[in-house]
């Protein structure tokens, strides 16, 4: 037979099925778009839905509407973010059902002049949408700019909500950013849902009337908290039941003193449940006024002693000094200021995981007078290992701040800044007989042992704190806070007002997992030396064994 | 068949070459995770992940497995032995799954002393939050997955030629214009959708999909496709020469 007449002959026929084989790939893959399923390996299966969304999903009982406004021109950096929302809000619709109803929209459909586009994003700034620039080359090279709108609207019942996805302050580069937003698509959505499907709003007390920061220097904190909670300033006049239908009541550094009615009113409010979180300073130095003049530290009258110490703790009026520490700038030279110490954040906890360092100003040691088995204690924030306990002196000047330090004096290490108390609380009247009678009017019997609840204390109020500038015409305007500051004290009034599926949803995308420094132990050498020989000579044992196996067949 | 695979993979082994290359990999691969420095050393970072090495695998792969497939056809086409098999009772499909079997286990089987790194990270780990296993057996089945299409693009270039250092060449080109090339290509400004779409005829964007820990049924249809698109081309070929 002649070869070549058989090869053209078969070529037709083989191409033809050639062409078969590709065409029913292509479908395979079109058809794989829209049925597909995954299998999550990961531990803590990070890439699914947590057990929490999928409940809250489950409960809807009307219909949830997701309108993203990814559509239209993007580039693929943001493509891919929609395509990872995509399949995020796929998986909603499994568990939501008929309930969860979503759309991709382009804000920009049909928008033919600069002024129309104005318009709109005018519009979509006011509604709560946050803009974004992206820059790319085109086909000439030149650089052009759109504008994004990286968010979402969701609305439920009579209800409506704007998310935005993207996070701008935890890195500096484009592409980390969508990476990391994207993993956070997820928590964003679900503590959306969660606030329009609960009507009932959690609501947030700042106490006032004891000097306490006022709203300005809290400013940061709050307009944050008021995303998903309702949050008043609170002050108790008397009134025993002022504080009875909000979830967590927060002290913000109080200067003056609390009558032994107020005291009650918190008191008996903890013991009926409620949540305290307490930022207190046992002594008065504004840290932001030393630039300018020396002060007198004052040791203050807070009257909160006896109700710190029938649970147990105490806040120290020393004050804790640390080498890790902030700097700053004086005379262009980067100087450590012992006084202002970096805290290191509790990696074991959920509040605190994947925290950064929180900075302090003149913070106190939190230290404990008696053990009881009804409170579960976690440390939230301490000084590091070089730390020092030390006392002011009675005037205290800017030269003091920077003064240089001996290293060798810091030795009391880990000083408690914040506690977490959780589990049941005794309360002052078991003591303090008295106090419920101050009231001018009958006030119910006092409960002596709370039912369980929490309370968390931080030694230093300067934590909850922005900084603060003046406008031209005296008004005080609210400055920045550091991340982790503002991190610490939201996650703190999250855990205290239950939202632990949240804040275990947010750190769930965190999870770091690090080698054991003690195992490795200053034996590097000894597992390089380990990894670079051990597989090598694996393989090596293997060839030897099969040469040598084969050798033995053959010669049989 | 089964006769045909196992000598196959015997005969990769009995030449020093595989050794050679195996051994390559294995230092290659020893030197970036823990010995280098810089943040792909374990050590270095600290972290309980093999990361590191399902970053550089692929890059390695890149040049590992062409060297493992460059001879199997074209060594036999140089030889003439080629027409010697296919004068035995088994088809054209058969003898290319044969030999892309051969080539896809001897790849696992050059993957697996790096086993011993995944030993040394668990027990260097925290067991208060211990490696995540789940997710490295996830990645390593990414690894697999990329073994299996660059040893199709291998057995396919090595259809294509009687030179096997050509086929090695082909070969490693190919396999990176897939790995990496289409994700080039989906950087310059097409637009989005188009972008898009490129990236995902890439093998780049699947591995990073599988290698977070997730196995997604798109991911490995992606993968299978492209198997089966190299082995029908090495087939076609195959019929259309002889």
């Amino acid at each position: 037979m002649n070869l070549k007449s058989l090869n053209t002959k078969t070529v037709p026929k083989n191409l033809l099925y050639f062409t078969g084989i590709l065409a029913v790939l292509i479908l395979i893959n079109i058809i794989s778009q829209y049925a597909f399923f995954r299998i999550d390996l990961t531990a803590d299966k990070r890439h699914s839905l947590s057990k929490d969304s999928k409940e809250i999903l489950k409960d809807l009982d009307d219909v949830l509407y997701i309108k993203v406004y990814l559509e239209g021109d993007l580039n693929v950096d943001y493509e891919k973010f929609r395509q990872s929302i995509e399949d995020l809000l796929y998986e909603f619709r499994i568990y939501g059902g008929s309930h969860l109803e979503y759309e991709f929209a382009n804000p920009f459909e049909g928008v033919r002049t600069d002024a129309e586009r104005d318009t709109i994003i005018l519009r979509m700034i006011r509604q709560g949408f946050i803009p974004r620039n992206v820059i790319s080359t085109d086909n000439e090279g030149g650089l052009s700019e759109k504008i994004v709108f990286p968010s979402a609207i969701l609305y439920y019942g009579n209800y409506g909500k704007v998310v935005n996805f993207l996070y701008d302050d935890i890195k500096a580069s484009g592409q980390d950013d969508i990476d990391f937003s994207s993993s956070m698509v997820e928590y964003n959505l679900i503590k959306a849902i969660k606030v329009l499907t609960t009507r009932e709003v959690t609501n947030i007390a700042f106490l006032q009337g004891h000097s306490e920061f006022s709203i300005e220097f809290v400013k940061r904190v709050t307009e944050n908290l008021s995303e998903y909670y309702h949050v008043d300033s609170v002050y108790l006049h008397n009134r025993i039941d002022a504080l009875d239908r909000y979830e967590v009541c927060v002290i913000a550094q109080p200067l003056d003193y609390f009558s032994p009615q107020d005291k009650y009113i918190l008191d008996q409010y903890l013991m009926k449940g409620g949540r305290l979180f307490w930022l207190v300073d046992p002594i008065q130095l504004d840290a932001e006024a030393l630039k300018y003049t020396s002060l007198q530290p004052t040791l203050l009258n807070l009257n909160l002693d006896d109700l710190f110490l029938m649970n147990g703790i105490k806040v120290s009026s020393e004050i804790v000094r640390d080498l890790n520490c902030e700097q700053i700038e004086y005379k262009s030279q980067l100087l450590p200021v012992s006084y202002f110490p970096l805290l290191i954040p509790n990696p074991d906890h959920p509040i605190t995981k994947n925290l950064n360092e929180v900075t302090g100003k003149f913070t106190h040691p939190i230290s404990l007078t008696k053990k009881s088995s009804a409170l579960k204690l976690t440390p939230l924030i301490y000084s590091s290992e070089n730390s020092q306990l030390t006392r002011l002196p009675y005037t205290f000047g800017f030269e003091d701040l920077i003064a240089p330090v001996n290293p060798a004096d810091f030795n009391q290490s880990y000083q408690t800044i914040g506690l977490l108390m959780e589990g049941k609380f005794e309360s002052i009247s078991k003591i303090n007989r008295a106090a419920a009678g101050q009231f001018n009017y009958p006030v119910p019997d006092p409960v002596l042992e709370s039912v369980p609840t929490k309370m968390a204390i931080i030694a230093d109020g300067d934590i909850i704190r922005n900084s603060i500038r003046y406008s031209e015409n005296g008004q005080i305007l609210p400055g920045p806070i550091s991340t982790a500051n503002l991190n610490l004290i939201i996650n703190t009034i999250e855990y205290l007002a239950g939202d632990m599926d949240l804040l275990a949803l947010r750190n769930r995308k965190f999870d770091i997992r690090r080698l054991d420094a003690g195992k490795v132990g200053g034996e590097e050498n000894f597992w390089k030396t380990l990894n670079m020989i051990v597989p090598s000579l694996l393989v090596i044992l293997f060839g030897g064994l099969f040469l040598y196996l084969r050798k033995k067949r053959y010669s049989k | 068949m089964i006769s045909l695979f196992l000598k196959e993979v015997a005969q990769f082994f009995s030449s020093l070459t595989g050794y050679i290359v195996v051994v390559v990999f294995m230092v290659v691969n020893g030197l970036f995770l823990w010995v280098f420095p810089g943040n792909m050393n374990i050590l270095e970072a600290g972290r309980a992940t093999l990361d590191s090495l399902f970053f550089i695998a692929p890059w390695v792969f890149l040049f590992l497995i062409p060297a493992i497939t460059m001879r199997s056809f074209s060594e036999e086409k140089k030889s003439g032995k080629l027409e010697l098999l296919l004068t035995r009772p088994l088809t054209e499909m058969q003898i290319v799954l044969a030999k892309y079997g051969a080539a896809v286990l001897v790849a696992i089987i050059a993957l697996l002393p790096t086993l011993f790194f995944f030993i040394s990270v668990l027990s260097l780990q925290e067991s208060r939050m211990p490696m995540d296993t789940g997710a490295t057996w996830g990645s390593y089945i990414g690894l697999v997955m990329i073994a299996a299409i660059y040893a199709s693009i291998g057995i396919f270039a090595s259809s294509l030629t009687d030179n096997s250092i050509i086929a090695f060449v082909i070969s490693v080109l190919m396999c990176f214009l897939l790995f990496s090339g289409f994700d080039m290509i989906s950087l310059m400004d097409l637009g989005s959708k188009p972008g898009i779409f490129i990236m995902k005829l890439g093998i780049k964007e699947h591995y990073q999909s599988i290698s977070r820990g997730v196995i997604d049924t798109r991911d490995l249809v992606y993968f299978l496709s492209v198997i089966v698109l190299f082995l029908g081309l090495t087939r076609y070929k195959l019929k259309t020469t002889y």
